[in-house]
């Protein structure tokens, strides 16, 4: 009894704003890490917002004197986050978001102008030899991180508007639309097209986790004429289809595409039929990773085989090997264009977007 | 999002906490010798201790305060719990251990809860072996919104959805389920413990419209409780395991107008490591990842940076730094741990390793789960057997199916350990180990290992034994052997003990006090009439108040109703009288006491008490009111055969009138006394004897009393008169028994043939009625 009361105190100190913020900033990264173990947090938008805010909490509420010192406690962090979910890559994205920021204004308060220095092709070969060692403390870093990370969160916010903003532009009246499971940002996308345009969508409901039937439902809500077909019948409906529209979960350092399964699939029949693949995906997507074997620690995900064979099956189970992949992977010369926050781009173009987010040391955290 | 965190909290103040309690203890032998060492809580599964996987699950459910009751080994799962940070403030949620070195079943640990009032609210029950993905969120809400409207609901039982001979589903836990339809109530609840015969009660059909009747479902033994439930438990002591409890709501719906709810899950993964099989099957569940996220390679704290997995085709997990040697080959659902090296040639498929062992050349493991440190000989064969940390296996050992090998043992080198043999460096039956079980104490303990069974280099001792150990073992590994029948209040432990306690001579001082205060509560419920129910209770809580096992309260009760009877007895000075009460508790001591046994007893000790209160009276109308009320309660209550009530009835009958005529010291005034006693009784009589069997079980007790007691036989004839007079028995059964004489156990061939003289006269009158009917009718 003494115990359990006791034990209630020390929660309650520890939330305490006098125990100090760095407790409290551990504790909040604890339960994301936890959230992202369980897979409790929705959507790689979500993740993505929530490791901003606390790398914005890290930058604001450690002690660190150099920017050096500061790259070395988000990349500390960092690193833990990853481990908690190596397959999110999203989370990994961010990190490298942060530090290359954190690059951008030590070398801006040092009067260098980096950016200017970028533009070149040849200056870009050797950025990778970095003399720079950030060991400088600069007045006034802190604020100018800070504001930097919130422009970067105001951007994340606006992203999946910027993204559906371009619906008109892609998708014109009476056109059949294919997609295949469900992604937030496609959804919005076509809702965004459906008020100016009358178009069809047919939707591959994408098994084993039938995501599509979900879409199909939220899109039969706003009017638009939706068919929902089973994943087999991809290939005998391409014909018909003007274009196959969808999300993805990671755009691949190379053009390529980590999506949901099923993708893969879609996309070879895209090709087949000459149907062009648009790919809806914010920024924040964009990975560094490539992808080298099919057997790649941490790119796919096996989650548990209930949806594919019941458990309840009896005596089948124990004699049958079941993998239940997440994803797939899409080749990136089956997609045709990018649909970012920014702009359509073309797969070849992703590794010129790569080295623009990302700083080159910061590839390997 | 910024301020999400410190809203939760708010939220979680002014809500009810969600609480859950772990019972990290098995309560049973299922894992002998292993559980000698550590407590099943912490014995790993695919390399992580099965504790784990608990706590996880219900952090996941959004528990926000976990209790677990630990009791044997209580200190090493406190400190493993310190180690991990479980304790801390950085965990989760907030986790507390309950430590209780005394308690015997879970019903014990949840009266310990009770005690210490720690439940506030709805609280979540799990034993500590359980692995699950049940998102319990859902369920919990459901829970509560019952209870809103209805207080009634106690208990939410889940159960996971599985064919039968499935294969993680555990035959202990076998289960048949009987729901309503509309809400799920729990109806009937019943082990089927290897029966192939199910028996339902006929109100459960007749009450109810639509029933689902249910085979095909996995007891996971996680259970959403009101917080009554720890209340309850301490309110009927008798409640050992959650069954008990079950079964008890179930029994006493009326009463105390309790129900149990049912939820069945059909996607979710749940299952309890209780027995070695199904520690193999749960092992395996988590390797193809039914479990997931609950899979090796998925880190489920910080804490977890050292085995870090990566998955790879087939369902192999291999850890950091394993050394592979050329031409070894991984071939399906294989874990291997960080820094275990692997021999060439070795063949490896269904297994577990653990961290940083050794595996030498041309082994072959095939469902064996080694756990860290071990070393292994080259040329080793390996199958289904699960061998614990730090052992060494020399080289060339064969282990068959279902061998244990108990911590830091050592084997070999060229051994082949048969099938079954468990080894372990505590010689078997150590007395006064600290451990959840107590083994037999009087067998002679091994002091030398057998270099022959367990190789020249072998260190530790082989664990085998009498006929109850070898049946475990056999239970063990699913060759599953008749399970003892536990569907009584006998609970595992005393099982275990059962046949060790006839031959006891001296029981400890425990054992002297209560039979004492057994005695006590018998006389006085003798001499004040004292129902049955309040004296069961009253013995019940001196066995509790003692540790008195099962088998020690048998013996106790028959020698307290042989001493409550010797002391009326002679109080009442008729030595007669105390051999009748003798005899029948004779007979019991002879026969291999059981539950039924006691029953009987027990019934026989309330027909007596009330015999004896009547005849203390000395009227025999009042000894029928005091009869009858309990006569027919009882019956049911203890389930007897219509013949034994009958016997039972007929001989009372006679029994009380001879008291009589004893105290008048004469035979003829026996008659006397009988005379008027039969008449009030006949109704009595014939609301019992009412076909020709039965008629045959009177005439049977007629006999077996007139038999011993020889000097009244003349009575006979007035008695069988009077019956036959009053429709009892018919002339038929009366001549066929007069005509066969069935041998009989109780009474010798003479006495019964006296007692057939004595009827003699009756008989002849009985004979020449008939011919005269008959010649009346010509």
């Amino acid at each position: 009894m003494v115990s359990h009361r006791s034990g209630i105190d020390r929660r309650k100190m520890a939330a305490m704003p006098g125990d100090g913020k760095e407790s409290e900033l551990t504790e909040r990264i604890e339960t994301f890490m936890g959230q992202l173990r369980q897979r409790q947090t929705p959507g790689s938008y979500n993740v993505a917002y929530t490791t901003l805010d606390i790398l914005r909490r890290v930058v604001s509420q450690t002690r660190w004197q150099t920017a050096k010192d500061l790259m070395v406690i988000v990349k500390r962090e960092g690193k833990r986050l990853v481990s908690a979910q190596p397959s999110e890559t999203v989370v990994g994205n961010m990190i490298r978001r942060v530090l290359k920021i954190i690059r951008e204004e030590y070398a801006r308060l040092r009067g260098q102008n980096e950016e200017g220095d970028q533009e070149s092709l040849h200056k870009l070969l050797v950025a990778g030899v970095e003399d720079d060692d950030y060991s400088l403390s600069l007045h006034g870093l802190k604020p100018a991180v800070i504001e930097a990370i919130n422009e970067m969160m105001t951007e994340l916010e606006s992203s999946a508007d910027n993204i559906a903003m371009q619906a008109l532009e892609h998708i014109h009246s009476n056109e059949i639309i294919m997609t295949v499971g469900r992604s937030r940002t496609v959804e919005s996308f076509l809702k965004s097209a459906a008020r100016k345009r009358k178009f069809q969508v047919i939707v591959a409901e994408g098994g084993p986790f039938y995501q599509g039937q979900v879409l199909a439902k939220n899109l039969a809500e706003k009017g638009i004429e939706t068919v929902v077909i089973t994943d087999s019948a991809v290939f005998a409906m391409m014909s018909r289809v003007n274009k196959v529209i969808i999300g993805t979960h990671t755009v691949m350092a190379n053009g390529g595409l980590k999506a949901i399964n099923g993708s893969h699939g879609i996309a070879l029949a895209a090709k087949h039929h000459s149907v062009p693949v648009i790919v809806c995906a914010s920024l924040f997507k964009l990975s560094p990773q490539f992808l080298v074997s099919s057997d790649q620690a941490a790119f796919n995900r096996f989650v548990s085989p209930e949806e594919v064979l019941s458990f309840s099956e009896g005596d089948l189970v124990s004699k049958v090997h079941i993998p239940n992949p997440v994803f797939d992977y899409v080749p990136p010369e089956l997609v045709t264009l990018f649909i970012s926050n920014i702009g359509g781009n073309a797969p070849s173009y992703v590794y010129r977007l790569l080295s623009e987010l990302y700083h080159p040391d910061d590839h390997d955290l | 999002m910024a301020g999400r965190g410190r809203k939760k909290a708010d939220i979680m103040e002014q809500e009810d906490v969600l609480q859950a309690v772990i019972i990290a203890d098995s309560f049973d032998v299922r894992f002998a010798p292993i559980t000698k060492d550590i407590p099943r809580a912490l014995m790993p599964v695919a390399n992580r201790p099965l504790l784990e996987y608990t706590l996880h699950f219900l952090v996941a459910a959004g528990i926000q305060e976990i209790f677990v009751f630990c009791c044997a080994h209580a200190n090493k799962i406190i400190k493993y719990l310190n180690d991990t940070g479980w304790t801390s403030d950085k965990a989760p949620c907030q986790v507390t251990t309950q430590v209780s070195e005394d308690s015997l079943s879970p019903g014990d640990a949840l009266r310990l809860i009770y005690d210490r009032s720690l439940i506030r609210t709805d609280f979540v029950l799990v034993m500590g072996d359980l692995v699950s993905t049940i998102n319990l969120q859902p369920i919990i809400q459901q829970h509560k919104q019952r209870r809103l409207k209805d207080k009634v609901t106690v208990m939410t039982m889940l159960f996971r959805e599985a064919a039968p001979r499935h294969h993680t589903r555990s035959s202990d836990d076998d289960v048949v389920l009987v729901t309503e339809r509309d809400t799920n109530r729990v109806l009937h609840y019943q082990m089927v413990e290897g029966q192939s015969k199910l028996d339902l009660p006929l109100d459960l059909f007749s009450d109810q419209s639509d029933l689902d009747i249910r085979y095909n479902l996995l007891d996971c033994h996680v259970s959403v409780c009101s917080p009554q439930v720890p209340q309850l438990f301490a309110d009927n002591f008798d409640y050992q395991t959650r069954n008990d409890f079950v079964r008890g709501i179930l029994v006493h719906e009326e009463i105390m107008g309790n129900q149990v709810q049912a939820h069945v899950v059909t996607d979710e993964y749940a299952a309890r490591v209780s027995s070695p099989p199904m520690y193999d099957a749960v092992s395996k569940d988590i390797l193809q990842r039914w479990t997931y996220p609950l899979v090796p390679d998925n880190r489920l704290s910080s804490q977890e940076q050292e085995g870090f997995y990566t998955l790879r085709r087939h369902h192999v997990y291999r850890g950091r730094d394993v050394f592979l040697d050329h031409d070894s080959v991984l071939e399906e659902n294989v874990v291997i741990g960080p820094g275990t090296r692997i021999g060439s040639h070795t063949t490896i498929s269904n297994s577990v390793i653990g961290q940083n062992c050794v595996i030498g050349d041309n082994v072959s493991l095939e469902g064996a789960y080694l756990w860290d440190n071990v070393t292994l000989g080259s040329s080793c064969s390996l199958t289904q057997c699960i061998v614990c940390s730090g052992v060494t296996i020399a080289d060339r050992v064969v282990v068959e199916p279902s061998c244990v090998l108990a911590l830091n043992v050592e084997v070999g080198p060229d051994v082949h350990l048969p099938a079954g043999t468990r080894v372990s460096l505590h010689p078997m039956q150590t007395p006064g180990a600290e451990d959840d079980f107590q083994e037999p104490t009087e067998t002679v303990q091994h002091q030398t290992y057998q270099p022959d069974r367990i190789g020249t280099e072998g260190k530790g001792y082989i664990w085998e034994g009498d006929d109850d150990q070898d049946s475990l073992v056999a239970a063990m590994w699913g060759l599953r052997l008749e399970q003892e029948d536990s569907s009584s209040e006998e609970s595992e432990e005393s099982s275990e003990e059962e046949d060790n306690l006839d031959e006891e001579n001296s029981p400890p001082d425990d054992i002297r006090i209560f039979y004492t205060e057994v005695l006590d509560s018998m006389q006085r419920a003798i001499e004040e009439n004292i129902n049955a129910d309040n004296l069961i209770l009253e013995i019940n809580s001196s066995k509790y108040a003692y540790n008195i096992s099962m088998q020690e309260l048998n013996v106790c009760v028959v020698r307290c109703v042989l001493e409550s009877a010797h002391l009326r007895a002679s109080l009442m000075a008729t030595a007669s009288e105390y051999l009748a009460a003798l005899k029948p508790n004779e007979r019991m001591y002879a026969y291999n006491i059981s539950m039924q046994e006691l029953n009987v007893c027990v019934v026989r000790c309330v027909l007596e008490s009330a015999h004896l209160r009547a005849s203390l009276m000395a009227t025999a109308s009042e000894y029928l009111a005091a009869l009858k009320p309990r006569k027919n309660e009882r019956m049911y209550a203890y389930n007897i055969s219509m013949q034994e009530l009958n016997v039972c009835v007929v001989r009372c009958v006679l029994e009380s009138a001879h008291l009589r005529a004893l105290l008048l010291a004469t035979a003829s005034e026996y008659l006397a006394a009988l005379k008027p006693l039969l008449q009030p009784m006949k109704g009595l009589l014939k609301n019992y004897i009412r076909n020709s069997e039965s008629q045959q079980d009177c005439l049977m007790a007629l006999e077996e009393y007139f038999g011993t007691h020889l000097n009244i036989s003349a009575v006979l004839v007035s008695v069988l008169n009077f019956l036959y007079n009053e429709d009892i028995l018919e002339e038929d059964s009366i001549l066929k028994w007069y005509r066969h004489t069935a041998p009989s156990s109780t009474v010798p061939q003479k006495a019964q043939q006296q007692v057939r003289t004595a009827a003699t006269k009756f008989i002849q009158w009985l004979q020449e009625a008939e011919e005269e009917s008959e010649e009346d009718s010509d």
